[in-house]
């Protein structure tokens, strides 16, 4: 039994990662993620972890240390928010392409312009191309358990992919509530040490990396060895989350987890803290009112559950995008994806409702009005107009 | 669930005094939430900070918009936002207030219970002058005596995390000052 | 749909999507988002008063002349010097400068050469005919000045510039008073001082030469003006204790330099010595030094107490003359063979006098001769009074006066030499300015006491004729060192101007020390601190995150808008003049 602790998400992560016994911290402050890596710097400095604190001048900096470090065989550890993040973006494929098990928390922000401080899950979920593991969590718990089952995940010899942590700012990021910590020992048996074969910087057994490669060698090659080890992932997410389960008596359901479900003819499909609210009116339109709904609460981006999803919903008569991110001309992000996994089939009707972008306030009683208003459309042939923009003032 | 909103200004402490408050209640045993509503963060400005206490775990992650406890800081913000404007009406207000004014009785329309205590003139008293009241324990106290769900016992147990070594005796006094100090309107 | 709570009540009367401004462009601050409610402290737009002006006697604008100056605008900076003082040429030359050494640009690198921008502004306008700032309208009312030295000049200028008619009573031939009789030319040449008098004449006031008042008129007539302005100096030679001063060959400093000046010759021998340590005895040896003498100089305490100007003294000794230390004369007597015999008692410094200074005591009854052919005495001198009414209240050796230079007599105002004050041309004219200040409201009727009380009486005719740009006059501070942001100050300081070469300065009367051309001027001028007065530079309006500071249309200075104020401080953090203060915002 872990300590518990009133902890913020971002506390909740830094005290993941102390356990995972990171070694090198490069670090670079954005709001709303610098409480993350001040709380590594506090570890560090009094003793509690040992680590390399390495403070750089930019964010493509932080995962360029981070690169580098990963590929001495030290397991490393960073954070970042939005315009931060989009920075990184050229080292996100350097990192995933010389298949680094790096693991980075990511404290979803708003894109400026308009600045903001609140959460857009569209930093995040924009990076879903660059060979990087994502999983969304729903609060500072869950955070914590997935630093700690991200360096198994992304280490496991048939992964060795980077690992990303999304959670919302502010939401989840500043929002203080209980945590259990979990325990150092069991932590140990949980995650054994990070020991590479493919990728080892050491002077004494020199290694070149990230070579160039021509039109009629090994790109493509290497590109497909990243999208086998992409799928293998899923299998790996299922057993990590199975033993982390065992261990610590939380299952999180790996690539997704559901409620309510079985014989749900209305689904509400979200991710992050929406998760949280819409589980809570999922139950209460079950037990008050008798509906049939269910809930997906999607973790993986990617690996994308495109089968698992195919199988849940196929009898299933609407499915409710509900998402914090946006794909200007497009749709939500998350719905246009589940769109390419239902693919061809003769499947539910999807809606998708875009919300709370920049933190517009989510309240129960918001995707309770969703949830009923999409139940009434269960029964029509077409649904019209399913992107649908929430709250928008005017519309 | 009990939802109580902390009206503070920049410089007050109120983001501290709502985490103070979630960990007393959770030392207590209760499942605790807080969280600021972060602005323009700047000395002066209005803060608001939000806690949800339940017995168990709270999966709703939006502002309290029909607070049971409402606390404020500084009169002051009276004139810039009315923190009462959604106060529940059987809920509780707890003003920073001086002792030796007229009490505002008719606030007390709009709600069930109406307290104050002279916070600013208490903080001074601890913490010296300083150019903002630091009120935010002194509050706390305060709320401890009007509250029956939070004791000051548990307060001055989660102190320490928040404000260590030299700081704990001054504001373990604070709390106490606040509690002794009291008024109900009536 | 449901409202959601989220758009609940209190902020439902915003924008909607289709009202919004193409670009995430602001639209203003909604109602109820007033940040200057957020105040806990208050920046004011609070000019000081820069330390310069504050220690010039004449009251002379200086910031803003120096400022225009800087930004090229001579005429405007031409416009504020003689707004205060109508003779910068001479000021430029022969003030000592006090505004220098209260420059806060002293303890950066060196101060500002202030003199040295007047005077080449006076000098650049030269040749220009004098146009002054103002002249107020007509004032039906006639005014006497007595006297025509500089504070009689300025204060008829100052009459005549706030509209009244004005008769300049002089006795001697010449105006000028000392700058024109006791000032060596090589300090100060003619034609500068010349020109200056004849502008302030040219503004239509009549003069009066060879008329002594209590001689050739009586004082009584003067009577028949409205009102009188007393400036006769002094030019009496007190009584000296010093057995033998009747002899020949014994002369008074300013009659030696009189009548130098004023006729271009004096029969000396080749020992002369000059006794005294003041202005005047370093003019007389610097004006022997000119005629071919080398003269000693005696001096009753030591180089360090001497009243003289510094520069004047090292400039002395530069140029050859001679000092001695610790002697004070006792007995002149004609020698057995020719010339004098000055006897002098040796003197040490012991414990001090009741005004602070060193006290010189006789060294044991020692004493030393010298033989001389001329003796100068150049020892002081006193106002003469005796052509006053006995209306005319004394006090001590001095006519009294009060605050704002009125005598006992209501009409009767005085200024100059003869009050007390220190007896220098800067004073002169500061004194002739709060006379002249007082007699236009007196001439109105006005009750001084009460204006005075109020503290409603200028002193300056920026002031008084409300000319200053300051956003919030009244009661100011100083501006001190520690009020400027220096961040924003470069280090550099100006070739100073050059001297004539020693060797040059034998036998001749040019003038010694050189000006600045008006390019290094206006590049001097840039060193200016502009202490606690707001010069525009717009770094408040630029660095205020609320857009707070804005320009006042009216006035087109900046003002806060205390509306979004949140009284972060930045404006007056980034001032760099100090033009800004903060304090503690009152109950809300």
């Amino acid at each position: 039994m872990g300590t518990h602790k009133m902890l913020t998400g971002n506390y909740a992560a830094a005290y993941g990662a102390k356990l995972a016994r990171v070694e090198v911290t490069p670090v670079y402050p954005i709001t709303p993620q610098t409480h993350i890596m001040e709380k590594m710097a506090e570890f560090i400095e009094n003793g509690e972890l040992d680590a390399e604190f390495v403070s750089v001048e930019s964010e493509h900096s932080a995962l360029a240390v981070a690169i580098a470090a990963q590929a001495t065989g030290a397991r490393s550890f960073t954070a970042t928010s939005a315009q931060g993040l989009l920075y990184m973006h050229e080292n996100l494929f350097v990192a995933s392409g010389l298949r680094l098990p790096i693991v980075m928390v990511l404290v979803n922000r708003a894109l400026g312009a308009p600045n903001s401080i609140y959460p857009d899950l569209s930093d995040s979920l924009d990076q879903r191309d660059t060979g990087w593991i994502q999983v969304y969590v729903e609060n500072a718990q869950e955070a914590h358990d997935m630093v700690v089952q991200a360096y198994r995940i992304a280490e496991d010899k048939r992964v060795l992919l980077p690992m990303a942590i999304c959670f919302e700012g502010i939401i989840i990021s500043h929002y203080m509530e209980p945590v259990e910590i979990l325990d150092q020992e069991k932590v140990d048996n949980f995650l054994m040490p990070y020991l590479p074969e493919h990728v080892i910087l050491d002077p004494d057994r020199p290694m070149s990396v990230g070579q160039i490669v021509m039109d009629d060698s090994y790109y493509m090659e290497y590109r497909y060895q990243q999208q086998e080890a992409m799928d293998r992932a899923k299998e790996v997410i299922q057993e990590v989350d199975e033993a982390f389960g065992q261990s610590f008596g939380r299952y999180y359901g790996g690539l997704l987890s559901t409620e309510m479900m079985e014989d749900a003819e209305v689904a509400l499909l979200t991710l992050g803290s929406l998760a949280s609210t819409a589980r809570a009116v999922v139950n209460h339109l079950r037990n008050e009112d008798g509906i049939s709904i269910g809930l997906v609460k999607l973790r993986m981006v990617r690996p994308f559950p495109d089968q698992e999803l195919s199988e849940l919903l196929s009898d299933t008569k609407v499915v409710v995008v509900l998402e914090r991110d946006v794909s200007i001309g497009a749709g939500g992000i998350v719905y246009t994806e589940l769109c390419r996994s239902l693919n061809g089939r003769n499947g539910p009707h999807l809606i998708n409702y875009i919300l709370g972008l920049g933190g517009r306030d989510v309240t129960f009683e918001d995707i309770k009005d969703i949830a009923l208003l999409s139940c009434s459309e269960r029964h029509t042939t077409t649904i019209d107009n399913p992107i649908r923009w929430y709250q928008v003032r005017g519309l | 669930m009990k939802e109580i909103k902390i009206f503070g200004r920049g410089g007050q402490g109120a983001v501290m005094a709502s985490q103070i408050l979630a960990t007393a209640a959770f030392l207590q045993g209760y499942w605790a939430q807080t969280f600021p509503q972060y602005g323009a963060e700047r000395r002066g400005a209005p803060v608001i900070a939000y806690v949800r206490l339940d017995n168990e775990p709270i999966p709703i992650r939006s502002k309290v918009y029909s607070p049971d406890v409402v606390i404020v800081m500084d009169f002051n913000l009276f004139k810039m936002v009315n923190p009462l404007a959604d106060i529940r009406p059987d809920g509780m207000a707890l003003l920073n207030y001086p002792d030796g004014s007229e009490p505002p009785r008719n606030l007390l329309e709009k709600m069930g219970r109406l307290l104050t205590v002279d916070a600013s003139i208490l903080a001074h008293e601890i913490y010296g002058k300083t150019a903002i009241p630091i009120t935010n324990i002194v509050i706390l106290g305060a709320l401890c005596a009007a509250l029956p769900d939070i004791s000051l016992d548990s307060v001055l147990k989660a102190l320490p995390d928040f404000l260590p070594g030299d700081k704990l005796k001054m504001n373990r006094k604070a709390a106490q000052m606040g509690f002794e100090n009291l008024r109900e309107v009536s | 749909m449901n409202k959601s709570k989220a758009l609940g009540p209190d902020i439902q009367n915003l924008y909607t999507y289709s009202e919004l401004p193409i670009g995430a462009t602001a639209v203003g601050l909604p109602e109820g988002r007033e940040t200057g409610l957020w105040r806990y402290m208050r920046p004011t737009i609070e000019e000081k008063i820069p330390p310069c002006q504050e220690a010039c006697p004449a009251g002379n604008w200086i910031q803003r002349f120096v400022d225009a100056t800087a930004s090229g605008n001579l005429d405007e900076a031409w416009r504020a010097l003689k707004l205060e003082n109508p003779f910068p040429g001479v000021c430029g030359r022969v003030c000592y400068h006090p505004c220098e050494e209260s420059c806060i640009r002293k303890e950066f690198d060196v101060s500002t050469f202030i003199h040295l921008i007047e005077r080449s502004l006076a000098d650049s306008f030269f040749n220009e005919r004098l146009t002054p700032p103002i002249i107020r309208k007509k004032q039906d009312k006639k005014t006497a000045v007595v006297g025509s030295g500089p504070a009689g000049l300025a204060c008829a200028y100052f009459l005549r510039v706030l509209g009244y008619e004005v008769t300049i009573f002089e006795a001697r031939n010449e105006l000028g008073g000392i700058p024109q009789t006791g000032i060596p030319a090589y300090r100060l040449p003619k034609e500068i001082l010349n020109k200056e008098i004849g502008d302030i004449i040219a503004l239509g006031i009549e003069v009066r030469k060879g008329c002594r008042i209590g001689k050739d008129m009586d004082f009584s007539e003067l009577f028949t003006y409205d009102a009188i302005f007393l400036a006769t100096g002094a030019h009496q030679t007190p009584p000296v204790n010093i057995p033998g001063v009747t002899n020949e060959g014994v002369y008074q400093g300013m009659d030696f330099l009189a009548r130098y000046n004023m006729e271009s010759s004096i029969d000396v021998g080749e020992r002369v010595l000059v006794i005294g340590g003041g202005n005047v005895a370093i003019d007389v040896s610097r004006t022997l030094i000119r005629l071919g003498i080398q003269p000693t100089l005696l001096y009753r305490r030591t180089r360090s107490e001497m009243p003289a100007h510094s520069e004047e003294i090292d400039d002395a000794l530069a140029e050859g003359a001679r000092f001695q230390y610790l002697l004070s004369p006792f007995s002149i007597r004609k020698s057995e063979k020719t010339g004098l015999i000055l006897e002098c008692a040796k003197m040490k410094i012991q414990g001090v006098d009741p005004d602070g200074r060193p006290r010189a005591v006789p060294h044991e009854g020692k004493r030393v001769s010298f033989e001389a052919d001329q003796v100068i005495l150049a020892i002081g001198e006193v106002p003469d009074f005796s052509y006053l009414p006995k209306e005319i209240d004394l006090i001590k050796d001095l006519l009294w006066v009060n605050e704002w230079g009125q005598t006992s007599v209501e009409k009767v105002f005085a200024g100059g030499d003869m009050i007390d004050q220190p007896w220098n041309i800067s004073e002169a004219i500061g004194s002739a300015k709060r006379a002249a200040i007082a007699m236009d409201h007196f001439l109105k009727g006005d009750d001084l006491q009460n204006l005075f009380r109020q503290g409603a009486l200028a002193k300056t005719m920026r002031e008084h004729l409300d000319l200053d740009l300051s956003p919030e006059p009244g009661h100011r501070e100083v501006a001190t060192f520690n009020d400027l942001n220096l961040s924003y100050v470069r280090s550099f300081s100006s070739q100073l101007s050059g001297k004539l070469p020693t060797v040059e300065r034998i036998c001749d009367f040019r003038e010694v020390n050189s000006g600045l051309d008006l390019d290094a001027a206006i590049k001097e001028a840039g060193r200016c601190l502009s202490c606690g007065v707001c010069k525009m530079c717009g770094n408040c309006y630029l660095f205020c995150p609320d857009g707070a500071v804005q320009i006042n249309p009216t006035t087109g200075r900046y003002a806060i808008n205390y509306q979004y104020c949140k009284g972060c401080g930045i404006c007056q953090n980034e001032c760099p003049v100090g033009a800004i203060t903060i304090e503690a915002e009152g109950a809300m």
